[in-house]
């Protein structure tokens, strides 16, 4: 049968019927598997659900700089095996959107209450009641959602506005938000891309409810774009450009600042007056989790004071290790400032909803 | 002279079924007859299956959603849907995206087609000094991962940087650099050993005959080169040259680094903001790929109306040794170009990454206090953690390489010497699938292999195999993804191959596994040995399929390094970065080393018959 598959006559109407062939053949498999899926999760409701097995553990997908410690110690402590996969939040948001309705992901981990709000739309986190939720901090506790579908585990704030000690211009520093619209910080700023920078859109979305909504926001960042706002794609280049002295000030995630500070470099930080978006990293649990009750003891240990003195134990030349302490009775090893800052706790549910055209109006009129 | 014939090679299982074949071999047993016929479907089939399962099937899994959005949705339907068509159509920025996407891509592959091809001739038909370091060099600029070299080279432009501290750049010339221009200098050093690898391996079978008789006509050295050898060499350029377009067409790290504010957009720009940003839009996403199809059909038009027009098989039985040329005064214009070209393409950016892994901070320069092994010590302390992924990817990539070898040839075979119906398709979702970006493919994968439909092919689910989230994904990922090179580099090696040669193959009785195995295989030797190293250091630091593939808790070494530079702990990446590239490197200089060593102390111990192939080209 295979022998009149290779010819050695042209004949250009078989090699149409078998292009037409073909796609007929992808047609079938994929509508095959359209009837089918609906079947597929039933019987999957063991008893993974409701016990931890500890030996087949959970699955983490994580961008956190703290999470291989984190899965360790867990690990260590409990038996509970931790299965990590650690990515940055992009491939980690296209992994659990390609992964669908067949997730293999326990819980997901990330900077960002905007973002996780999404995941929690399209129903794809569990909503459940950690018994750690008394021990969070009034800061803490401001920032779980009502319907409890994601835990805070830290908190940073989106962007402050950092400084070179070493070029401090004639102007002075500035001190609030609108003062860099002034003439007198003309080409001095540098921020970050939304589309690469996961903290730069809470970042925008927080100006913006500073200043009264998202048209004040749009105003705000074209003024800025015209006094000679510079964008680079993420935390690093932004910071890169203010330690060359190419550029003044830069906005970026402050736990980023406190890394750069700590490897040596003359950075200044100011927090400006009127108020930077808290953004919290965030853990949630699959709605359809293979290993739910292994995924909620992880998160219950990491809301406890062992978990938080793991993370704050992490390695100190990376920025992660620098969040707000949001769990009573933690002491944090590396130093950073946590108080005097004005933090301001996003309006969620309103800026996830404006995220993709807000994205898209900032890259047509601020990036290009 | 070159012969014109274009005839395919029939394949012989007609033969072999048609009654007059029977009739002249009627002592043949029928076990020994279904046998070959088994090995014949064997080495067509298995390699067609392997390519339908894992490049077609999961490249359809993602682009047939920009016509199909809810493919795998929550509950899944076939109903068609333009919208996402629409949107791509209706944003008048896709179309310059795609313009912008073509000419830079079309720019780098022109200059990674002279370069590459440059340095071959130079390399294996020049007396030049240091040919076999050169070789080397162009392996480790091969594998040098593409981001490392595009940070690499934005620090070392950058304004307050170090290099910049001591020469003080002009803002016209940093401005210059920060645009296509930088993008397109960076792709070319990164792609030109593609053509390099391919034009070496081609050389190999072209003999000086054509270029002495255009000597005996009157013709000079260069001219003979310019106007017969290099056009002969063609299929060998365009094959390395449209990976070289479809590389640049894919790229999407260094232009976003270097091009940062350049206010260029590209097509990959676009896919990747629709994939990788919250909310994720597949079908976007698939969309905006087919524009990059436009581009590979445009490619591969130009490529298919060149080689129209004349044959270029030159392996043809009777082939006479090359003669090196000896390049006299020209020694040193050849040398500067070599030493400017490593300079550019493997110095600056090494020697920026080694000194970023020596630093505590790029910015304070070199004053004593900022030198350190912290770094080192950061990335080391990863231990037996990086070790494991060492050996994990090591054999991965052993593995991928050998695999990607024996089933590439096949596909190639079937591409270029057959007639099967499709091939021609098949050509085209080959390099297709390097022009898509990586993370694209990985999706693809995802939605592939992690279906909920294959529950009932017992692969997935509770009871089922377990595919999905093993290393066996990954590992096919891997094959999937070096395929495409493989099989495009061995269509370019069997465009040489003299069809007489195959033809009295099939007179003398040979079965297409021994057409393939006895007389293809040998003959494209060297291509095969450069496709085999190529696949292997580039899996050694493949990412995109990595990132999203591995399997959890399991990474690999790319992964290690990239999770350093995700959390922007530049140093010690950079620090794992470099011993990676050294344990490579070394890996690399033994392979090319020993066997030839291992071949001339074979060749002492037994006279092997040359056939056809004369002693001193077997080398």
């Amino acid at each position: 049968m295979h022998s009149d598959i290779f010819r050695i006559t042209r004949r250009p109407p078989a090699r149409r019927a078998t292009m037409f062939l073909t796609l007929c053949f992808l047609l079938v498999l994929f509508s095959a598997c359209g009837g089918s899926t609906t079947t597929a999760s039933s019987g999957n409701a063991s008893s993974s659900k409701t016990t931890c097995n500890k030996s087949s553990g959970m699955t983490l997908y994580s961008a956190q700089g703290y999470d291989s410690d984190a899965a360790k110690a867990f690990q260590q402590q409990t038996g509970i095996t931790v299965n990590l996969v650690d990515d940055s939040t992009g491939n980690l948001l296209a992994k659990i959107a390609a992964e669908g309705n067949n997730p293999q992901w326990d819980a997901v981990w990330f900077d960002g209450n905007v973002t996780m709000q999404t995941l929690d739309s399209q129903g794809l986190l569990l909503k459940w009641n950690s018994p750690n939720i008394n021990s969070y901090t009034t800061l803490g506790a401001s920032n779980v959602p009502t319907d409890h579908a994601y835990y805070p585990t830290g908190i940073t704030a989106a962007g402050a506005i950092v400084y070179n000690t070493k070029h401090i211009p004639a102007a002075g520093l500035p001190q609030d938000w609108s003062d860099l619209l002034k003439p007198a910080y003309k080409n001095l700023m540098a921020e970050n891309d939304p589309a690469f920078s996961g903290p730069a859109y809470p970042f925008i979305a927080g100006v913006s409810q500073v200043l009264g909504g998202e048209a004040q926001g749009k105003q705000f960042f074209s003024g800025l774009k015209a006094n000679g706002d510079k964008i680079f794609q993420t935390n690093d280049p932004t910071l890169n450009s203010v330690e060359t002295g190419a550029r003044e000030f830069a906005i970026i995630q402050d736990s980023a600042y406190y890394a750069a500070a700590k490897a040596g470099q003359p950075l200044g930080i100011i927090y400006p007056t009127s108020g930077v978006a808290a953004l919290p990293s965030e853990i949630g649990i699959s709605a359809h989790a293979p290993h739910t009750a292994c995924a909620e003891q992880f998160v219950n240990w990491l809301l406890s004071s062992a978990g938080q003195t793991v993370m704050t134990h992490h390695d100190p030349t990376d920025g992660d290790t620098y969040f707000v302490e949001i769990i009573q009775g933690v002491t944090p090893v590396v130093t950073r400032q946590t108080t005097g800052i004005n933090f301001v706790n996003l309006n969620v549910p309103l800026w996830a909803g404006v995220e993709a055209e807000y994205k898209q109006w900032f890259h047509n009129n601020v990036v290009q | 002279m070159v012969p014109q014939q274009r005839r395919s090679i029939a394949v012989v299982e007609e033969q072999e079924m048609g009654a007059a074949v029977h009739a002249a071999a009627p002592s043949s047993p029928l076990f020994k007859r279904s046998l070959r016929l088994a090995g014949q479907t064997l080495i067509m089939g298995i390699p067609l299956i392997i390519l339908i399962l894992l490049i077609l099937y999961p490249l359809a899994a993602i682009i047939l959603q920009s016509v199909f959005p809810n493919l795998y949705a929550v509950t899944p339907n076939l109903l068609p849907n333009l919208s996402a068509l629409a949107q791509v159509a209706a944003n008048s920025e896709n179309y310059l995206a795609l313009f912008n996407s073509l000419w830079l891509s079309a720019v780098t592959a022109l200059i990674a087609c002279v370069l590459g091809t440059l340095l071959a001739i130079l390399v294996r038909r020049t007396d030049l000094p240091w040919r076999g370091v050169i070789d080397i060099l162009v392996w480790i600029t091969f594998f040098t991962p593409s981001f490392l070299v595009g940070e690499a080279w934005s620090l070392f432009i950058i304004r307050g940087g170090i290099p910049d501290q001591y020469l003080h750049f002009s803002d016209g010339f940093i401005n210059w650099f920060f645009s296509p221009v930088g993008v397109i200098f960076v792709l070319s050093l990164k792609t030109f050993p593609f053509v390099y690898i391919s034009v070496t391996a081609a050389l190999h079978w072209l003999g000086s005959e054509f270029e002495d008789a255009a000597r005996l006509s009157g013709a000079r050295t260069w001219r003979a080169w310019i106007s017969i050898n290099v056009p002969l060499l063609l299929p060998a350029i365009f094959a390395a040259g449209l990976i070289a377009f479809a590389e640049a067409l894919s790229d999407f790290g260094v232009a976003a680094t270097i091009a940062q504010n350049a206010s260029i957009t590209l097509v990959t720009y676009q896919i990747y903001t629709a994939i990788n940003t919250s909310p994720v839009n597949f079908a976007l996403a698939a969309a905006l790929s087919l524009l990059l199809f436009i581009a590979i059909a445009l490619a591969l038009l130009v490529q298919a109306g060149v080689m129209r027009t004349r044959s270029f098989q030159v392996i043809s039985g009777k082939n006479r040794p090359a003669r090196t040329i000896a390049l006299g005064y020209w020694k040193i214009p050849a040398l500067i170009f070599c030493v400017v070209l490593f300079v550019l393409a493997l110095a600056i950016p090494l020697a920026t990454c080694l000194t970023l892994s020596f630093l505590h901070a790029f910015t304070l320069g070199f004053v004593p206090s900022n030198w350190t092994l912290d770094n080192y010590t950061s990335a080391l302390s990863l231990g037996s953690d990086a070790l494991s992924a060492l050996f994990r990817t090591l054999w991965l990539s052993l593995g991928t390489a050998t695999i990607t070898v024996l089933v590439g040839l096949p596909v190639a075979f079937i591409i270029r010497r057959t007639q099967l119906p499709g091939r021609r398709l098949l050509g085209l979702f080959t390099l297709v699938t390097i022009a898509v970006p990586g993370i694209i493919l990985a999706c693809g994968y995802i939605f592939a292999w992690n279906a909920p439909y294959l529950e009932f092919l017992g692969i997935g689910g509770p009871q089922g195999i377990q595919f999905y989230g093993t290393i066996w994904l990954l590992f096919a990922a891997y094959i999937g993804g070096s395929l495409p090179y493989a099989t495009r580099l061995g269509i370019g090696a069997l465009e040489q191959v003299g069809q007489n040669m195959l033809e009295a193959g099939r007179v003398q009785g040979a079965g297409l596994f021994q057409l393939l195995l006895r007389i293809v295989a040998p003959l494209v030797r060297n291509s095969l040995v450069s496709i085999w190293l190529l696949v292997f250091t580039g899996t050694m630091f493949e990412l995109a399929a990595s990132e999203l593939l591995y399997p959890p808790g399991q990474p690999t070494m790319p992964v290690q390094i990239i999770n350093f530079f995700n959390n922007f702990q530049t140093g010690p990446g950079m620090a794992l970065a470099m011993l990676n590239i050294g344990l490579v490197t070394l890996g690399v200089i033994l392979l090319r080393a020993v066997p030839p060593l291992i071949g001339r102390i074979l060749q002492l111990s037994k006279r092997r018959k040359t056939l056809y192939v004369p002693a001193n080209q077997a080398a």
